[in-house]
């Protein structure tokens, strides 16, 4: 009762009470009360269990994630993706816009042009481009793999020894009686 | 055997089906590299002085004119190759004369500059004015035959440079 008491008097008195679906709150509306309320909800959801699939029929991940397509990953939205990402992302798109370019411009070897002709840049740009995207590819997959909580961790070990070395050699304080 | 209607029957089409590896947009692209190319690039270019028949006073007999007048001058992007000087010696001395080949980029000629090429038309090149010996057409785009006058690509004029007093538009 005591704890009742200290919790009423140390907090606020504002409550609510959910019961058989019905929302009450306290205290009671008046007239001076604010003439509307918010609610702010979520409804809870168990990332181990499969939402019923929107008209496809069925759960096929009833057991949890039991394969690629089952795992509880959206969408993400490019503007929540941060600077690196991004970054990625560009030099990306610029290597499938070399790679489009230099498609076209393999179409015609060589294009006449008066009293000679002129050699173009396609296939050094296809080339270019699929060695840029090999290469992104890659940095991003060590990247990932730095990211790993096995690797993390094993970075965290090692750092550990490390300081306790340099603490075991760190004199200790001689001891005066 | 099953009589075969109307719709599988072959039929000879009003008109042949347009080129597939070659038609308007591959004659376009060529067009508009060679411009970029030609304008933007390299930019070599040439001032033609288009001959005036009806300004000019030629002989009635012979053609020939002391004083020939020109239409406005143009201003035309070409590729020129430098032939530089020829030296021949005769009994009457040395004679040394400077020629050029100029390559025009014909459509861009006839369909945006509105340019005829003529034999006997001056150009000017640098500091130096060169006469119109010979014009040709040396190519076709993609060696396709002659369809349409676009299909020809280049005009190449051989010229030579005129002589002190042939012509001036100084």
């Amino acid at each position: 009762m005591a704890f009742e008491d200290a919790i009423y008097t140390r907090n606020s008195h504002y409550s609510y009470e959910i019961k058989n679906n019905r929302l009450r709150i306290y205290p009671s509306a008046v007239d001076s009360s604010p003439s509307q309320f918010w609610i702010e909800f979520f409804v809870d959801s168990d990332p181990w269990s499969e939402s019923d699939t929107e008209g496809r029929g069925g759960k096929s991940g009833i057991e949890g994630i039991n394969n690629l397509n089952t795992l509880p990953y959206e969408n993400l939205p490019y503007k929540n993706i941060n600077a690196i990402g991004k970054q990625w992302i560009r030099r990306f798109a610029l290597s499938l816009s070399k790679e489009t370019l230099g498609n076209i411009r393999s179409k015609f070897t060589t294009i006449p042009i008066p009293g000679d002709s002129v050699t173009l840049d396609g296939p050094g740009l296809l080339t270019q481009a699929q060695s840029e995207q090999e290469k992104l590819r890659e940095e991003l997959k060590t990247t990932l793999d730095e990211l790993t909580y096995t690797k993390l961790m094993a970075e965290d070990a090692a750092l550990a020894d490390s300081v306790n070395t340099i603490n075991k050699m760190i004199p200790l304080k001689v001891f005066v009686g | 055997m099953a009589k075969s209607s109307d719709k599988t029957k072959w039929a000879q089409p009003a008109s042949p089906p347009p080129p597939l590896f070659l038609g308007e947009k591959e004659r376009d692209l060529v067009k508009q590299v060679n411009d970029e190319l030609i304008e933007r690039v390299i930019g070599q270019e040439i001032i033609y002085y288009p001959i005036s028949l009806e300004h000019t006073n030629f002989h009635p007999l012979y053609g020939e004119a002391i004083e020939k007048n020109f239409l406005s001058p143009i201003r035309i992007h070409v590729l020129v190759a430098w032939e530089g000087y020829t030296t021949t010696v005769t009994n009457l001395g040395i004679d040394k004369r400077l020629s050029l080949t100029v390559n025009f980029h014909r459509r861009r000629l006839i369909e945006d500059q509105d340019v005829y090429l003529r034999e006997g038309d001056f150009i000017a090149y640098g500091d130096d004015f060169f006469e119109i010996a010979t014009i040709d057409y040396p190519k076709q785009i993609f060696g396709q035959g002659y369809i349409g006058r676009e299909r020809i690509f280049e005009a190449q004029a051989k010229c030579i440079k005129a002589r002190e007093g042939t012509f001036d538009a100084s």
